[in-house]
């Protein structure tokens, strides 16, 4: 019960940034500099080609009539259509999204995979060789930009060592083909990710593993790697994950510069490409739809913590 | 001030960020007027050039001189860091202060219009109305600075209420300070430290983001040399010279590990209870 | 209450044990040639003030000693084997399976973000390495029951910020005998709890005593307390032990003048209530700068000038009971 009111509250919050999301897409429509519709046709457009094509896109209609639409359209999925292609452009992002969303969740993965363990192993042996060799690493990756990192790794392991030559995506390709091309986009991303995942986890488990519940397991000769792994890795993820939820929108914004950099298609590549042909529905869609992913992983994130501490619910109900 | 910096020189990291910083400062405030090209001077016949005596930095595709262009972006990226977060810091605080004494229905407006534009990633964002209103120094400038104003806000005014009834504004107000002088010259003063912290450590980000919109190519126009841009340049080009890519990756890699690492050290020497916040 | 307290064969026999912490300030003496028998099946109750040393006993009789130590000298024998000779390992795989504890804290000795079962099965996993999940639930099932939580069954399935600090409490004892340990240390078991919720605790300490097999080390700075459970009684007092016997000896006729000290401030504190409440002059020495001779000797009434010469010997004072005093003028 307690539960469906905490997700009933997360929920119309997210609602309602997401309605402020959409309104602030759409404004900035308005401040577009001239007529859109002159701006979108080009400036050989006749004035009666401008006219028509300004009430087909409902553009002479009134601002607050107009934003309602847009946004009724959005709820019902309706992203409109290329003014290019015409395609609609819910079906050109629903190609490209499986790509981001599989190098996005790669890299998580990834960043999983080594910088829990990094982090643990720093937190019970600090001060060691690679505790400080971590930190010193892991800062570093953290501070440098990801497309230049994402460059870096391209000029090394594609250009120099010809380890993975190959770039974009494999659509019709073997699964190895295809991780082979996903495994640089991946760690071009995932670098930066498992320095700060070790790096926070180290400091929460130190935190942890000084704990009076810690000695207790101690005490009764619970083995070290159940009282590391199970019952201080938990608490300790809590801090972890909520940086981790944060950082997707990061996370996002790396990928696209790793599709771009690798030739990968995805909503990187097709915001880019939107960009250079001044097709600004396209572009509009691709925000709407990356803050969409955004605001719905951090809703999971935050309904997460109350698997991961079982305080939050208690403390709510009060 | 001395003791603050005196504390970050004292950290190893500190040293190693705070040198870094100088060596980025000056290069984007004395490089410029000691590079011995004009940034933007083709030279078609020189393209390709490894680094020499002539050229230190190598020359990029159109034969320009890489340090000339190195140190102008880099005057580039400052000029957009430190107006970005002046701005940012200052409509942050102010509007922090005002969700502080604000109304409760005040208040929980200014914090849902936070989260709206938290919502953003800052890059999406700023992809977003760069796209839409053509590229522009003072564009980039402003957005980022919007999406920022949230993170001075939040913490702005977190601090206000912690200080908001202590005995010594109490005071002032008993003794029939106006408003705007107690904020001013009390509360203002008082919350700065935080804030200033904040200020340094975001100063990488929006160096990175500067960067990547000009990597993106909406960000400093061109042929207006920017870090971005060089590496953009250099990485369609990276199959005839490696040295475009290496000099742009390098560049950007040494000023924000050192305004990183800078910022780090300095939270440790104002305040060391930040650190446990992300 | 007629055994001796010095029977020939004691579960645990504390010899000359010394330990020291480095600090910014020197290396701290927190005991100083502790010699203690713990008899088989009696409760021994440990007093002193805060900082007197007793949690560090308990914890070197463990060897869950803070990463500071910087000397560990004497012998702690138990089985024939001296517990500061062994392995670390060989003492580690002691825990839980011969020895177990319960803390001060009810609050944080349990980990919040799991549910007490889990814990109590994992808590088992010394003593019991081949009973299954299952077995072990079951065990904690009728343990929690024996403890004092009603509905142990479906409760156990809740988290500890669920539970009051009095059932905390519980369930830390339940743990600790689900182990059914040789020795069971209790440090300052009902120290954080209401005096009401405290007397609950003490009656189910007292009433599970006779169904427990093994020794007790009850850890307290309430001499009332331990009158009322304890066989045994020994006094520290800055890290050396000034006397020790049979609790109704050393209680009823303490001999040394801080044993007699703290049995005055614990009448005035607990029953007389007056403005003029005894206390004992001055402070406890720093554990950096002990003074020479005996270390209460600064804050007694009656020192003459050898106390401060030389550290007095613990000294029978009935002849074969076992009450020994370090105290020159017994």
């Amino acid at each position: 019960m307690r539960l469906l009111r905490r997700i009933g509250s997360r929920l119309a919050t997210t609602a309602l940034v997401l309605v402020g999301a959409v309104a602030l897409v759409f404004a900035l429509t308005l401040v577009i500099p001239g007529n859109p519709a002159q701006a979108l046709l080009g400036p050989r457009a006749t004035p009666e080609a401008v006219q028509a094509f300004s009430h087909a896109m409902g553009l002479d209609r009134p601002v607050a009539e107009r934003f309602a639409l847009f946004l009724w359209n959005v709820l019902r999925g309706d992203l409109g259509n290329d003014v290019v292609s015409g395609r609609p452009i819910v079906t050109m992002v629903a190609e490209v999204l499986p790509y981001t969303v599989s190098l996005t969740l790669s890299a998580i993965g990834l960043a999983i995979l080594f910088g829990v363990p990094l982090g643990c192993y720093a937190a019970t042996h600090p001060g060691s060789l690679i505790d400080r060799v971590a930190a010193a690493v892991s800062i570093g990756f953290i501070a440098i930009p990801n497309f230049v990192v994402a460059i870096l790794l391209l000029m090394i392991f594609s250009v120099w060592l010809d380890w993975f030559p190959v770039l974009g995506v494999s659509r019709s390709g073997t699964l190895g083909d295809q991780l082979a091309r996903l495994a640089l986009p991946a760690l071009s991303l995932a670098l930066g990710w498992i320095g700060y995942i070790a790096r926070l986890l180290r400091a929460s488990l130190l935190d942890v593993l000084g704990e009076a519940h810690i000695r207790t397991l101690r005490a009764y000769g619970v083995a070290e790697r159940v009282i590391v792994y199970k019952y201080a890795l938990k608490p300790a993820a809590i801090p972890t994950v909520a940086v981790l939820g944060l950082g997707v929108g990061r996370l996002l914004g790396g990928a696209i510069f790793a599709e771009i950099v690798f030739a990968r298609p995805g909503i990187g590549t097709l915001v880019y490409d939107a960009i250079a042909s001044r097709n600004y529905p396209v572009v509009q869609a691709c925000v709407l739809v990356v803050v969409g992913l955004f605001t719905l992983t951090n809703l999971l994130v935050d309904l997460s913590y109350a698997w991961l501490d079982p305080r939050i619910a208690k403390a709510e109900e009060r | 001030m001395r003791a603050v910096f005196g504390r970050v020189w004292r950290q190893p990291v500190g040293r190693l960020g705070l040198l870094l910083v100088v060596a980025v400062l000056l290069l984007g405030v004395i490089g410029p007027p000691l590079a011995p090209y004009d940034p933007n001077k083709l030279n078609i016949l020189a393209r390709f050039g490894a680094p020499s005596t002539a050229h230190w930095l190598g020359t990029d595709h159109l034969g320009r001189d890489l340090f000339s262009r190195t140190a102008d972006g880099g005057r580039v990226a400052l000029l957009v860091a430190l107006s970005t977060i002046a701005i940012a810091l200052a409509v942050g605080t102010l509007l922090g202060i005002a969700a502080a004494y604000a109304s409760p229905w005040g208040e929980r407006a200014i914090l849902v219009v936070f989260d709206i534009v938290s919502a953003f990633p800052t890059l999406v964002f700023a992809l977003a109305v760069v796209a839409l209103l053509g590229p522009g120094l003072d564009k980039v400038i402003l957005i980022v600075a919007i999406t920022l104003i949230p993170h001075f806000g939040r913490v702005a005014r977190a601090q206000t209420l912690s200080l908001r009834n202590s005995p010594f504004l109490e005071a002032e107000r008993v003794l029939g300070a106006q408003p705007w002088r107690i904020t001013a010259h009390h509360l203002v003063p008082n919350i700065l430290g935080p804030l200033v912290v904040l200020a340094s450590m975001d100063i990488p980000v929006v160096i990175t983001i500067e960067a990547g919109l000009s990597f993106l190519g909406v960000g400093v126009p061109p042929p207006r040399a920017s870090w971005g841009t060089l590496l953009h340049d250099g990485y369609t080009t990276l199959s005839q010279s490696p040295w475009p890519v290496i000099v742009a990756a390098g560049m950007l890699t040494l000023a924000t590990l050192g305004f990183t690492l800078f910022g780090e050290a300095l939270r440790d020497a104002i305040d060391p209870k930040l650190r446990v916040e992300p | 209450m007629t055994r001796p307290t010095q029977d020939a064969d004691p579960l645990i026999a504390i010899r000359d044990l010394s330990v020291s912490f480095a600090t910014s300030a020197g290396p701290a003496e927190v005991l100083r040639n502790v010699t203690l028998d713990l008899g088989r099946g009696r409760i021994v109750g440990l007093v002193g003030e805060s900082g007197s040393g007793k949690s560090t006993l308990a914890s070197a009789i463990t060897r869950l000693l803070p990463a500071n130590l910087s000397r560990l000298d004497g012998g702690i024998l138990y089985e024939g084997r001296d517990l500061l000779a062994e392995p670390e390992a060989a003492v580690a795989a002691l825990r839980g399976s011969r020895f177990a504890m319960i803390f001060q804290d009810p609050m944080g000795a349990l980990n919040p973000v799991f549910r007490v079962g889990t814990q109590l099965v994992d808590l088992q996993r010394a003593k019991a390495p081949k009973a299954s999940r299952r077995d072990r639930m079951a065990r904690a099932v009728a343990m929690l029951t024996r403890v004092g939580i009603p509905d142990a069954a479906r409760r156990i399935r809740d988290y500890p910020h669920q539970f009051s600090g009095g059932m905390r409490q519980r369930i830390m004892i339940a743990a600790a005998l689900l182990c059914e340990p040789d020795l069971l240390i209790a440090d300052e078991p009902t120290t954080a709890l209401d005096p009401t919720i405290e007397g609950q605790i003490v009656a189910l300490i007292d009433e599970l005593r006779h169904g427990f097999q093994g020794t007790i080390l009850l850890i307290s700075h309430s001499l009332g307390l331990v009158s009322h459970l304890c066989d045994d009684v020994a006094v520290l007092y800055a890290g050396a032990l000034v006397e020790r016997g049979p609790a109704a000896a050393v209680l009823g006729a303490p001999r040394h003048p801080y044993t007699r000290a703290l049995l005055a401030c614990e009448i005035g504190a607990d029953v007389v209530r007056r403005a003029t409440l005894a206390t004992i002059p001055g402070d406890a020495p720093d554990p950096t700068r002990l003074p020479p001779g005996c270390v209460f000797a600064p804050r007694c009434s009656q020192a003459i000038d050898s106390c401060r010469d030389a550290v007095p010997e613990l000294r029978p004072v009935d002849g074969d009971g076992g009450h020994a005093a370090a105290c020159l003028l017994v």
